[in-house]
């Protein structure tokens, strides 16, 4: 073949060399001193800039939380050090050395003077004790140098580490005048810098408190974990496209805040952004940025976008006045939820500060009572122990039944509310009038296993796979016995149901027979406000019920209104169906008052639960007067024509 | 080891190898720490290992076998990109425990074995046929390493093919075209191929000023800032201030060459330079006397992947390539780079030591050369 081919091969590899050669030669010998001059007095001085978490707005744009500014003032580490030796706190030999270097006569002047006089100079500022600022200083301090040690004794030798060169934040949340005063007098504020600092900030106050939750510090295992896995961040690999990259976006630092409830958990990794930094060059005195080397911008969170209504919200609390107890309002055809009130509740803004009162208090405020409490249905119960009967044909609509104030079955005794009975009950009268016996007798005939099955169809027992973090399931116990279904065909026995279950066991009811899916996310955005995602009504579960069970439950959920036990309470003018429960706790005077239900019943636009727990009196009497005040809010042109 | 004497081995070529390796131990350790000297040393010693004992095979049976290893290497990166969808971020790892293959690093060997196979008797060079089906060969296995994806691996595999291509008697002309061509369908991969953030560095390569992608204009101001301080001189080993304050990122890996530039100046890393064109110079020699073509072929692909690599590395610590993810053979961390470095290398010694016998009774001879 011919030889002279590898030899061009050969040339060829050569002149690639020579490239390299002459590129080297102009960067290391022409171009030197100028990386020279950058690496040498390299003074880098790094900080975060802080990433915007996502705003949380309603349905209709209301602001219900969002990141408001504030600064910090925040102290170069070298600062902080020197700060150190002036005062005589040897937290670290190191410093003892740097004492000694200062004091030599080899030191530079301009690097060594005046490095500690920020102390002076922000404390009388903010007119705050200089032993204060001292004490976080010193903090600061143990920490980096813990650090520094380690990963000298990982490389076995003198090592700078990366947190040498960082801010850190002395004194946060400062007002805009004292801010002012620092960026003006710069030269005097050696090594300080403002660094503003997003403010979580819940404009409405307390309003849906518990389905937005809160924020509070990362706890330090917490934050290791969540470094753990925010090392391997997908960002990271996309953006250097090789393996080693941990060192890019850090999730989340060391005094993060994080959501801790309801949609601030729930859409954490939405709504949490990315930080930036920014790598600028110092002069050796310090004061002034030489320039920005480098800076990597935040990345802002995602919006969300809740179905809840703020203005019905507000209805809802301010029906639930100082009740123990919640308010849903969903839209029984979407499973929207378009409130969820929940009492007591707490103010996001100044949960850090009550924390420990909050967490101790025996009325749980931090509990949203409309997923997370499970209670006995009591009567609202009922139309489930009626569906199981007609669609298995044990009863039908005309089917009547004896009531003579109490049945008896294996010698127990159970009795109805009325002493007196309610004589000759159809299904059409036992509803309104919410007769137990009928439901008893029901309850014979049916049998545990049926009841059971017909409570799952209505998914008791089971989360509702609503979007808001520590949902309860509830309990729907296996009946072994006649007299166990009996309880639970009246909401009593050790069935425990969510508000929010027996919401959407009335909006099926209302709806046709669909068992939604309750949601609370409408849509999520980017910070430009480009929709990422919007809530589309899915493939609803259908439950197998006929048609005119449904009719008939329908009517006699309104005749519970017109006639029933929630008669003359003023919400047959707003064309209200629903079904009033007592349910009892087994301690005198301690019952849950229920009210469920939808309006208006010929074209259902709100489904509600009221609960009012731990209340004397009867459902009707106390969940009433609720409902009467949140429909007079809910349809105000009927409320204006009354 | 049946007709291979110790007479034939590369008595230059080893200790220059061996020379690059103590650079590279000693730099690995200055950018990080001991514990990634003692397993770069542990695989440096898997290394020679495989070495030695690919002397056993002769050459020739790697090409009886090299559509079987194609195949096998083509099947793995195929399962890596099934298996590996599950792991965040670029997938080209298999992992078995805690150790980790990299299939597409065995296939730049895999695919130089097959096409010097193809391409070793044609006697008056490959014909325009053959160089579609050489393209063919090519762009199979460039597409799945790019799928995963690993631009600077997939694009190692252009030049390979060309010399080879040319070693085996492509007439100048058809090289013209080839390159012209690729020039021309390139914006076509701009557009359907590259991810945007490979987009993105090349955009910041080509327009630093331009780069939005703050990431690669980091590492390439980092690097600059490093190979230009180094001086004449250099800070001396273990100084280096890019280094050892951590600012330049992937230091034992990909960004080897500006560690060593700092820390050693612009005199030593020339001699770092000399071993690199001794080793070279050496490789295309054994080739040009071999006269046995599918060794010869298998020998220029491999020294081309050698070359390719070191170029292209030490080009993006210099700020004049775009950053793909290279390694630098014998010096950079990392298991499966030295592996495959080490593979390449045994094998171009096998060449050589079979070399020098008398080929009259192979069966080629009897065909058609």
């Amino acid at each position: 073949m011919r030889p002279d081919r590898f030899r061009i091969i050969l040339a060829v590899f050569i002149l690639f060399f020579i490239g390299i050669v002459i590129r080297l030669f102009q960067l290391q010998i022409v171009e030197s001193d100028k990386y020279k001059g950058i690496s040498k007095n390299r003074r880098i001085a790094t900080y975060p800039l802080e990433a915007a978490r996502g705003t949380i707005f309603d349905r209709n744009g209301k602001i219900l939380a969002t990141d408001q500014h504030t600064f910090d003032i925040s102290v170069q580490y070298k600062n902080l050090l020197y700060s150190h030796i002036k005062q005589g706190n040897k937290v670290v030999q190191r410093i003892l050395n740097m004492e000694v270097h200062r004091k030599s006569k080899k030191s530079c002047s301009e690097c060594h003077e005046n490095q500690d006089t920020w102390i002076e100079e922000i404390a009388s500022l903010l007119k705050i004790p200089g032993s204060k600022l001292l004490d976080s200083a010193r903090q600061i301090i143990e920490r980096v140098e813990k650090l520094k040690q380690n990963v000298e004794q990982k490389s076995g030798r003198a090592t700078r580490i990366k947190e040498e060169t960082d801010y850190y934040p002395i004194v946060s949340d400062v007002a805009w005048e004292k801010v002012i005063q620092i960026e003006i007098n710069q030269s005097n504020f050696s090594g300080v810098r403002v660094i503003p600092k997003p403010k979580r900030v819940y404009p409405e106050q307390g309003l849906a408190s518990h389905v937005l939750g809160y924020m509070s510090r990362l706890r330090e295992d917490e934050w290791k974990e969540h470094s753990e896995e925010w090392s391997n961040f997908i960002l990271n690999s996309h953006i250097i496209g090789t393996d080693t990259t941990s060192f890019l976006y850090d999730g989340y630092a060391k005094d993060d805040y994080i959501g801790r409830a309801g949609i601030e958990t729930q859409y954490e990794e939405e709504l949490h952004g990315l930080r930036g930094k920014r790598f600028e060059e110092i002069t050796c005195k310090n004061t002034q940025v030489e320039k920005v080397i480098l800076e990597r911008p935040p990345v802002s969170g995602n919006n969300i976008h809740l179905t809840l209504d703020s203005q019905i919200q507000a209805y809802a609390e301010k029906s639930l006045g100082t009740n123990q107890g919640t308010i849903i309002i969903m839209n029984p055809w979407t499973g929207e939820i378009l409130a969820m009130a929940s009492n007591p509740g707490f103010n996001p803004n100044t949960v850090n500060e009550d924390f420990n009162r909050l967490i101790s208090h025996p009325d749980k405020p931090f509990l949203n009572r409309a997923i997370q409490g499970a209670l006995p249905p009591g009567s609202t119960f009922k139309i489930i122990t009626a569906t199981a009967a007609m669609d298995l044909n044990h009863i039908h609509a005309q089917t009547a039944l004896k009531c003579y104030g109490y049945t008896n079955y294996k010698n127990i005794t159970f009795k109805c509310w009325s002493d007196t009975g309610h004589g000759l009950v159809t299904i059409e009268d036992a509803i309104p009038y919410s007769c137990n016996v009928f439901f008893f007798e029901v309850a014979k005939i049916l049998g545990g296993d049926s009841l059971y099955a017909w409570s799952k169809n209505f998914a008791f027992g089971e989360k509702t796979g609503i979007d808001l973090p520590y949902e309860k399931k509830g309990n729907v116990p296996k009946m072994t016995t006649v007299a166990s279904a009996m309880n639970v065909a009246i909401g009593q026995g050790a069935l425990l149901t969510t508000p929010l279950q027996l919401a959407r066991a009335y909006a099926a009811i209302a709806n046709g027979g669909f068992l939604v899916q309750p949601r609370i996310l409408l849509k999520r955005t980017n910070s430009q406000g480009d929709i990422l995602w919007t809530f589309r009504p899915e493939n609803k579960q259908k439950l197998s019920v006929r048609p005119d069970i449904l009719n008939t439950l329908r009517l006699s959920l309104q005749e519970v209104i017109t006639r029933g036990t929630a008669k003359n309470k003023g919400l047959e003018i707003y064309k209200v169906a629903g079904k009033t429960g007592t349910a009892e706790t087994g301690r005198q005077k301690d019952n849950h008052a229920w009210f469920v239900g939808y309006a208006p019943y010929d074209n259902p636009q709100y489904c509600f639960v009221v609960l009012v727990e731990h209340t004397p009196g009867h459902g009707a009497e106390v969940a009433g007067p609720i409902v009467r005040e949140l429909m007079s809010y809910l349809f105000p042109e009927i409320d204006q024509a009354s | 080891m049946n007709n291979v004497s110790p007479k034939n081995f590369d008595w230059l070529m080893f200790p220059i190898v061996c020379g690059i390796l103590t650079v590279g131990v000693f730099f690995v350790w200055s950018a990080s720490s001991e514990k990634f000297v003692f397993k770069q040393l542990v695989w440096i010693g898997v290394g020679l290992t495989l070495f030695f004992t690919l002397f056993y095979f002769d050459y020739l049976s790697f090409a009886h076998y090299a559509y079987v290893i194609y195949a096998c290497t083509l099947l793995l990166l195929v399962l890596v990109l099934i298996l590996g969808g599950s792991v965040k971020g670029s997938q080209r790892w298999f992992s078995i425990g805690s150790f980790s293959v990299q299939p597409s690093e065995f296939m730049k060997i895999s695919l130089i074995l097959a096409l010097a196979r193809f391409l070793r008797y044609k006697k008056y060079g490959p014909g325009l046929f053959d160089i579609g089906v050489s393209i063919l060969l090519t762009f199979i296995p460039m597409a799945l390493i790019m799928k995963q994806p690993d631009l600077g691996t997939a694009l190692v595999m252009i030049p390979v093919m060309l010399s080879i291509l040319y070693a085996a008697g492509m007439r100048f002309y058809y090289l013209i075209v080839l390159i012209g061509t690729g020039l021309a369908v390139s914006p076509l991969l701009w557009m359907f191929v590259l991810k945007s953030y490979q987009k993105m560095r090349i955009i910041g390569f080509l327009w630093p000023e331009k780069a939005t992608d703050w990431g690669a204009g980091y590492h390439r101001l980092q690097s600059l800032i490093a190979v230009g301080s180094g001086g004449l001189f250099g800070a001396g080993w273990g100084n280096g201030t890019q280094n050892q304050m951590r600012f330049l990122p992937e230091r034992h890996t990909d960004f080897i060459f500006a560690v060593i530039a700092e820390e050693w100046g612009f005199l030593r890393i020339c001699f770092v330079l000399f071993l690199y064109i001794v080793f070279i110079t050496c490789g295309i020699g054994i080739a040009k006397n071999t006269h046995e073509p599918y060794g010869r072929f298998v020998v220029v692909g491999l020294i081309t992947m050698f070359v390719t690599q070191i170029v292209v590395n030490i080009g993006m610590n210099l700020g004049i390539a775009p950053i793909v993810g290279i390694t630098l053979p014998f010096i950079s961390y990392g298991g499966s780079s030295m592996l495959t470095s080490f593979v390449a290398l045994s094998i171009i010694f096998n060449v050589k030591m079979r070399s020098k016998i008398d080929l009259a009774s192979r069966r080629f001879y009897k065909t058609r050369y």
